[in-house]
C-alpha cells in the first residue's frame, strides 16, 4: 500500500480509530492491531512476500532468547551466524542473485572464459533491505551486550513489520523502538497534531516536488542520448529534488504516522542539502541508514584496521587515518551496493567514499587555509559556497544513482562538459511549475532548518498557521501529481 | 483525543468549504489554466449550452465536427468530443433548448466511428463523469447511466463541485482495452439517441444526423458501416439516420493527421466549404 494512495487514506482512519477507541485498555490487544495493520498494509503488495517478514522476525526473536541464555562464546557466535545467514541469504538470494551471476558471467568472459549460469527471474520483495538491516541490529545489540532480548512475540513481531517504516525506514533499532511496543502508550495531542503537520509535508515532498520533478527527469534520462547539456543539468538537479522530496517525504509521512499512534521514531533527515560538506550531508540524508552503516560496519572496521597496525604510523600515515580510509571505503562499497543490485549504486557509493575521505584528510588544511586568510567559520559567503559545493558533489553522484548504467551515466557527464551545456535546454511548462515550488520549498526549509520538520509552526499565530496549512494542501490537489508514483527507496 | 478530533475534522469541513468555493468560481466561468485544456473545453460548452444563442440551429458533436463547426468559435455550435457520450450530447442539447425556445434544429455531427462512443473508453470518466455528472444533471440521469457506475463505484465520488477538483485519480472504464466494435452503435448511444430524439419531438424541433468527412481506409475497411447498417435496420432506427451514409464524403488518408481528425491546412477550407459537403442547410 502506498502512502500516497486512496487505499492508505482509508486504511489509516480505520486502523487509528480502532488502536485508540477499540483496543486502548490492552495493551496486548494494540499489538495485535498493529501486526495485523502491518501485515494487511505490507501483503496489500504482495501477500505471499509476508512469509519472508515472518520468518526473518521468527528467528531473530528465537535467536535472541537464545543468545542471550548462552554463556559459551562460540555458541553465542553460531547463534549470530544462523541469524546472519537467514537474514542476508534472503536479501543475497532476491536482490543480488541475478546480479552476481551477471557479473561472475561479464568477469569470466572479460578474461576469454565462458562460465555458464542460469539467472531467475525474482521478484525483488519491497522493503527487504530496512526490515533486514531492522532485525539484523537486534540480533547484533544482544551478541555485543547492548541489549536484553524481548520474550513478548507480539511485540517483537509488531515492531519488526511496524507498518509506517515497514517498507522505506527509518530503520530503527530495537533500542529505541522495542521498548515503545512493550509499554502502554497514551494518547499525546501535541504529538499527533504535529505529526499531523509532518505528514502534510512529506505529502507535499512527495506529490508536488518528488513526483512532478519525476515525470521530466524521466523523460529526460529515457532520452540522454539526445539531449544537450544544460538539459541534463537541469534534470540532474531536479533528480536531487525528487530523490530528496521521495525519501524525506516517505520518511516524514512513515514518522508523523508513527506520531499518531504514539510512537517516536528517530528522525531521519535533517535538511540535508544545507550542508557544508560531505561529512554533514551524511549526518543529516537516510541517518537510519548512516548511523546503522556507522555502528555495524565503519567503526567495527576501523577499529580492526588500526588494531591490525600495531605501530602508531604505517607508510608514514596515522593507523588512525588507515581506519579511517579503510572504513569508509568498504562502508560506502556495500552502502552503495545496500541501494540496488547494479555497479551504478556500487559507484555511487565509492564516490561518496571518495568525497569522505578527501573531505577527511583536507580537514586540517583547509582550516588551516581559512584561518590564514582570516576567513571566519560563519562567514555567510563561505557558508553559502560551501553549501552550493556540497550539493553540486551530491547532485554529481546522483546522475550514477540514477542512470540505467554505467555507460549512460559517463556519457551524461561528458554531454554536460560539452558545449551544448551553452544550448538554450528544452523545458517544457511543468518544468517551470516544478522549479517555483522547489524555490519555494528550500526557502521555507531554510527558514525552518533549525526544526525536528519543515511544518513544525505550532508557534505561529492560529489564522497564518491554519492558512498555511490549507496553503500547503491546496498547492497538493491543484499541483500534485496523483498517479500514485511508487517511493524510489521501495526497490531498496 | 476529542479535541484532536475535533479540530481534524473541522480542518477537512473547512478544506471542503474553500474547496467548494474555488470549484464553483473556477469551474463554470474562468479560464482555469489548472484544469487540462481538454477538460476545460467541455466545461466551456456546458456553459455556453446555458447561454442564449443568436440561431434557430444548433451543432452537438465530436471533436471531428468541433473542428470544423468550431473553428471560428461559432456560438451556435455546442460540438465537444466523442467521450461526453451521447448522454453528454443529450444534456447539452436539453440545456439550450430550455434556455433557447427559438430552436427549431437540432444537428448531431458525428463520424460514424465515434457517434458510436461507448461507455467503457478511457477518456470517458475525465469528459462526462466529472463534467457532467452534478446535482443539477441529476435528472438526467436514469438507472441505465447507474448500472455502468454500478461497474465503477468511486464514479460516484465526483457528484459534488468541490470533489471534482480533488485528483481522485483517473478511472479508466475500459480497464485497458483497447476500443472494438467500432462500427456498431453503442448500448449507451442507442439509449441516449432515442432520449435526444424524444426531446426533439417533444418540442418540436427536427433532429439531423450528418457525418465529417470520413478517411476512405475506413469505408474499405467497414465496408461502407454494413455492419452498423444493419444494426440500424434492425433496430428501426432508419428514421434517424436518413441519408446519413449516404452523404458521408470520404476523403484520401492525406487529409488527416491520425486517420480521424482533419489536418490544419484541410481545416480552413473544409470550414469554408462545409455547405459544399451538403452537409447542412443553415437556417
Amino acid at each position: 500500500m502506498l502512502f500516497n494512495s486512496i487505499e492508505f487514506a482509508i486504511f489509516l482512519p480505520i486502523v487509528f480509530v480502532l488502536y485508540w477507541f477499540v483496543t486502548n485498555k490492552n495493551l496486548k490487544l494494540q499489538n495485535i492491531l498493529l501486526l495485523v495493520a502491518s501485515y494487511v498494509f505490507y501483503g496489500w503488495w504482495d501477500w505471499r512476500f509476508l512469509s519472508l517478514v515472518f520468518v526473518s522476525s521468527l528467528v531473530d526473536y528465537i535467536i535472541g532468547i537464545n543468545i542471550e541464555k548462552t554463556e559459551k562464546k562460540l555458541n553465542r557466535k553460531i547463534l549470530l551466524f544462523a541469524s546472519l545467514f537467514v537474514n542476508l541469504g534472503f536479501l543475497g538470494f532476491f536482490k543480488y542473485y541475478n546480479f552476481f551471476v551477471d557479473s561472475f558471467i561479464d568477469a569470466f568472459s572479460f578474461f576469454g572464459m565462458q562460465f555458464q549460469a542460469r539467472t531467475l527471474n525474482i521478484v525483488l520483495p519491497v522493503g527487504i533491505s530496512f526490515y533486514t538491516f531492522q532485525t539484523l541490529s537486534y540480533t547484533l545489540d544482544i551478541y555485543k551486550h547492548r541489549l536484553k532480548p524481548t520474550e513478548d512475540i507480539i511485540a517483537f513481531f509488531s515492531f519488526v513489520s511496524f507498518f509506517p517504516q515497514l517498507v522505506a525506514g527509518p530503520i530503527e533499532r530495537a533500542s529505541n523502538l522495542l521498548p515503545q511496543f512493550t509499554k502502554k502508550r497514551k494518547f499525546d495531542l501535541l504529538q499527533a497534531k504535529d505529526g499531523m503537520r509532518q505528514i502534510l509535508w512529506g505529502l507535499f515532498k512527495k506529490i508536488v516536488i518528488a513526483d512532478n520533478a519525476a515525470t521530466f527527469v524521466n523523460e529526460i534520462f529515457e532520452k540522454s542520448d539526445t539531449m544537450p547539456g544544460s538539459t541534463l543539468f537541469i534534470a540532474a538537479i531536479l533528480f536531487a529534488f525528487q530523490i530528496y522530496g521521495d525519501f524525506s517525504g516517505y520518511s516524514d509521512i512513515a514518522i508523523g504516522t508513527a506520531r499518531l499512534f504514539g510512537f517516536k521514531l528517530m528522525r531521519n533527515f535533517a535538511f540535508p542539502y544545507f550542508s557544508k560538506d560531505m561529512a554533514e550531508f551524511w549526518r543529516t540524508w537516510h541517518i537510519s541508514l548512516s548511523t546503522w552503516l556507522r555502528d555495524y560496519l565503519f567503526l567495527p572496521t576501523a577499529y580492526w584496521t588500526m588494531n591490525k597496525i600495531k605501530n602508531p604510523k604505517f607508510l608514514s600515515i596515522k593507523a588512525e587515518v588507515w581506519g579511517y580510509v579503510v572504513g569508509i571505503s568498504f562502508t560506502w562499497f556495500l552502502g552503495g551496493l545496500w541501494h540496488g543490485a547494479k555497479w551504478t549504486f556500487v559507484l555511487w557509493g565509492c564516490l561518496h567514499g571518495l568525497y569522505l575521505v578527501v573531505s577527511h584528510i583536507t580537514k586540517k588544511f583547509r582550516k588551516k587555509t581559512l584561518r590564514k586568510l582570516k576567513i571566519k567559520k560563519k562567514n555567510p559567503v563561505l557558508v553559502f559556497i560551501q553549501t552550493i559545493g556540497t550539493f553540486f558533489l551530491v547532485t554529481i553522484a546522483w546522475v550514477l544513482f540514477r542512470a540505467e548504467n554505467v555507460g549512460q551515466a559517463f556519457s551524461i557527464f561528458n554531454t554536460i562538459l560539452s558545449e551544448s551545456f551553452f544550448e538554450t535546454p528544452n523545458l517544457k511548462g511543468k518544468v517551470l511549475l516544478s522549479g517555483i515550488f522547489i524555490i519555494f520549498l528550500v526557502v521555507f526549509e531554510y527558514i525552518q532548518r533549525k526544526k525536528e520538520h519543515a511544518l513544525e509552526i505550532q508557534k505561529w499565530n492560529l489564522i497564518f498557521r491554519w492558512s498555511f496549512y490549507f496553503f500547503v494542501l491546496f498547492i497538493g490537489v491543484f499541483f500534485g501529481n496523483f498517479n500514485e508514483v511508487e517511493f524510489i527507496y521501495f526497490q531498496f | 483525543m476529542k479535541i484532536f478530533l475535533i479540530k481534524i475534522i473541522l480542518f477537512f469541513v473547512l478544506a471542503f468549504i474553500i474547496l467548494s468555493t474555488i470549484a464553483n468560481l473556477v469551474i463554470p466561468s474562468g479560464k482555469p489554466a489548472i484544469l487540462s485544456e481538454q477538460w476545460y473545453n467541455v466545461y466551456e460548452r456546458i456553459v455556453r449550452s446555458k447561454k442564449k444563442i443568436d440561431s434557430k440551429t444548433i451543432y452537438i458533436g465530436d471533436s471531428v465536427a468541433d473542428q470544423i463547426f468550431n473553428f471560428k468559435k461559432t456560438r451556435n455550435s455546442l460540438t465537444c468530443n466523442a467521450a461526453i457520450l451521447m448522454a453528454g450530447h443529450y444534456i447539452l442539447t436539453y440545456n439550450a433548448i430550455e434556455n433557447n425556445p427559438q430552436i427549431e434544429t437540432v444537428v448531431l455531427v458525428s463520424v460514424p466511428q465515434e457517434i458510436n462512443t461507448k461507455f467503457e473508453r478511457k477518456q470517458v470518466y475525465n469528459n462526462f463523469t466529472l463534467p457532467f455528472f452534478t446535482f443539477e444533471n441529476l435528472k438526467h440521469f436514469d438507472s441505465f447511466l447507474y448500472s455502468k457506475f454500478d461497474q465503477f463505484p468511486r464514479s460516484y465520488l465526483v457528484l459534488p463541485m468541490a470533489s471534482k477538483m480533488l485528483p481522485l485519480s483517473d478511472i479508466d472504464y475500459a480497464q485497458g482495452k483497447k476500443r472494438s466494435d467500432r462500427d456498431i452503435l453503442s448500448d449507451v448511444s442507442i439509449h441516449y439517441l432515442l432520449k435526444l430524439n424524444d426531446l426533439c419531438v417533444a418540442n418540436n424541433i427536427e433532429l439531423k444526423i450528418i457525418s465529417p468527412p470520413v478517411s476512405e481506409k475506413l469505408y474499405k475497411k467497414t465496408n461502407n458501416w454494413k455492419k452498423m447498417r444493419t444494426q440500424i435496420r434492425e433496430l428501426n432506427l432508419d428514421y434517424l439516420f436518413v441519408d446519413y451514409f449516404k452523404n458521408i464524403r470520404y476523403l484520401s488518408e492525406d487529409k488527416f493527421k491520425d486517420g480521424l481528425h482533419l489536418k490544419r491546412r484541410y481545416l480552413q477550407e473544409s470550414f469554408l466549404d462545409r455547405y459544399k459537403f451538403n452537409m447542412i442547410e443553415e437556417k
